[in-house]
């Protein structure tokens, strides 16, 4: 591989990896600061170093990124080979085995595990959509909209325009220009658009597409700040952890 | 005790009952398995320096084995606290002698009965000899009526068993709950609930306070403290503390963020304040995780942002402070504060560490640069 391409691809997979979220934090596992070793050889081999935030971080979760960053980047064209390294974990040897030899979490765990991580990365989704959710909602109404319209707007009342958004809601045309609040509604658009659902609205509570309970716009706000709440608490308790621990000199 | 005195001029007492409190010795001559052993004791060396100030944080072998004499000295003595509450955690598939057992402090607990608080703990997968350790402690500790009320639940505790290793147990289960009737009839009536990384089986989330919801609807005399108020999990917490009143927010963990992360605590407090109101949040500093001398500086100095107030409709005063810092623990506990206050006047442990209730200003005073401490 030339070394244009070789750079390239490595470009390429340090994309792929700032797809892939922490799922109890709902940020990427790149700006997290999770990755901490990237190379990519001549013959298109991948090799990646992940460290967690702490040795105790549950196994299930871990498994549920390490499985993510596995198939986005064994899926990138011109990757021969997938090589994911998780350090300072306390299953590490196990995970890493597991997670390389293509294995699903309850084939790691065996009688351990009574199935595969279904119902948790259900739970956690909907947390993220809902916290999203949230952030979206509240950047609307910094730009001049107000609760009661936004769950009478459908998908398609908003638009990308260049680095900004504008929605149309009432009969007016309203901007949303602060970046901040773009990349708010970036987010949870991102997210909405990945839902499969037959469902139109801007507004969407469950995985399969349903919106809150009617009439309750407000108090689903409350519960949506919760989430979002609980999500940046989470967040920044990591990354003080990691910081903490790649500072640490080990006794 | 601490005495208040914010900008008016007003003056009030405030007693400090801190809920979660420990002696562990993680030194390296205690160490079972070594790597489970160092990886415990580092994670929570930087969860003290991560949310710690600078000054506060130890060298490590001090922190891996302080010792009972210091943690007295830095808990009554320079940190304000007027009762503490301790809460077992033994890991015994990682240390020889455990973690944090009740050996630690039985003796000081039958010497200064007023201040040090005895609490237990119990696992389901101990069995009947568990009960009767249990029913044993109540014998010999049961020496005030608010000593050997609780038990701490550390449900992701590693087991060996059966030639094999279990790694957690659930408080729903049929075991636990013949646990908790045994409890229910010992008069150990106050459940702490500390949810970890791992439970059985591995692929539920360990986090999630669905059992401690299933117990506390189904033992509703009982309370139930949730440690580090379920985080990560705030949400879920919120929402089952809303359900079931017999569920308290307890803030070990929580409280370290108002120094270095205010916004963050602010943000926890309010959606506390919204979701359960003053009275059921009680105060930990967690000690020796975190100093509770500036613990309890930094919240009474703590006001909610104005952003905050209005939106949650809701306000952290003197008096709320008061609460969490002591009243809503006394009340679970069965603690007469103002008998306390009594017996502790001029008590040997006031003569050994030269106690005096110190003055902290706060609010504007405190932020003129007037002293904060004692």
């Amino acid at each position: 591989m030339a070394q244009d391409a070789q750079a390239d691809l490595k470009e390429s997979v340090l994309q792929a990896l700032s797809t892939v979220t922490d799922p109890e934090l709902d940020e990427p596992i790149t700006e997290l600061g999770f990755v901490k070793n990237l190379s990519v050889s001549e013959d298109g081999r991948v090799s990646v170093d992940l460290v967690t935030s702490t040795f105790w971080c549950s196994p299930n979760f871990v498994y549920m990124m390490l499985e993510e960053a596995r198939d986005v980047v064994s899926k990138l064209p011109g990757v021969k080979e997938m090589r994911l390294t998780l350090g300072g974990h306390h299953d590490s040897d196990r995970i890493n085995g597991a997670i390389n030899a293509g294995k699903s979490f309850s084939e790691c765990y065996d009688s351990e595990a009574r199935g595969d991580l279904v119902e948790l990365n259900r739970m956690i989704r909907t947390r993220a959509l809902r916290s999203r959710l949230y952030s979206m909602a509240a950047a609307l109404m910094r730009s001049g909209l107000v609760a009661e319209e936004i769950p009478e707007l459908s998908r398609q009342d908003v638009t990308a325009n260049g680095d900004t958004f504008v929605v149309n809601s009432r009969g007016r045309m309203v901007p949303i220009t602060d970046p901040a609040d773009v990349r708010r509604v970036a987010r949870y658009l991102s997210f909405l658009d990945g839902l499969d659902r037959t469902t139109t609205g801007l507004v969407v509570w469950e995985l399969d597409g349903n919106p809150p309970p009617e009439d309750e716009f407000v108090s689903t706000l409350i519960a949506g700040r919760l989430a979002k709440a609980n999500f940046s608490l989470n967040a920044e308790l990591c990354r003080a952890l990691l910081e903490s621990r790649l500072n640490r000199e080990e006794p | 005790m601490i005495i208040a005195e914010t900008p008016d001029g007003k003056k009030q007492d405030i007693f400090v009952v801190d809920y979660h409190f420990h002696i562990w010795n993680a030194a390296k001559e205690n160490w079972l398995r070594p790597d489970l052993a160092k990886g415990w004791i580092n994670c929570f060396y930087d969860y003290t320096k991560a949310l710690s100030p600078k000054e506060y944080v130890w060298d490590w072998d001090t922190y891996a084995y302080y010792g009972e004499e210091k943690a007295l000295h830095d808990v009554f003595g320079d940190g304000h606290v007027d009762m503490a509450i301790f809460e077992p955690q033994t890991l015994m598939y990682f240390y020889h002698k455990g973690f944090s057992n009740v050996d630690a402090i039985a003796g000081y607990v039958k010497k200064w009965p007023d201040r040090l608080v005895m609490g237990s703990r119990w696992d389901p997968r101990d069995g009947e000899a568990g009960k009767a350790l249990l029913e044993e402690q109540v014998r010999k500790f049961r020496i005030r009526p608010f000593q050997m009320r609780n038990t701490k639940l550390y449900t992701a505790e590693w087991k060996e068993e059966n030639g094999g290793m279990s790694r957690g147990w659930r408080l729903d289960s049929k075991e636990a709950f013949d646990f908790l009737e045994k409890n229910r009839e010992l008069g150990i009536n106050v459940q702490v609930a500390h949810k970890g990384p791992t439970v059985w089986p591995l692929d539920k989330d360990a986090f999630d306070i669905g059992d401690v919801d299933t117990a506390a609807t189904s033992f509703p005399d009982m309370k139930f403290v949730v440690t580090h108020i379920g985080l990560p999990r705030l949400d879920d917490f919120c929402w089952v503390a809303t359900q079931d009143k017999n569920i308290y927010a307890g803030m070990a963990v929580a409280m370290a963020f108002v120094h270095t992360r205010p916004r963050y605590f602010a943000e926890m407090m309010a959606n506390l304040l919204y979701w359960l109101g003053p009275d059921r949040i009680l105060f930990s500093a967690d000690y020796a995780l975190w100093h509770p001398k500036w613990v309890i500086e930094d919240f009474l100095n703590f006001e909610l942002p104005e952003d905050l107030k209005k939106e949650y409709g809701v306000d952290l005063t003197m008096e709320i402070k008061k609460k969490i810092l002591g009243e809503n623990a006394a009340k679970v506990w069965g603690i007469d504060i103002e008998q306390q206050k009594k017996t502790q006047k001029n008590d040997e442990l006031s003569k050994k560490l030269h106690l005096q209730p110190g003055t902290i200003r706060v609010g504007e005073a405190a932020k003129k640069g007037k002293p904060l401490a004692r």
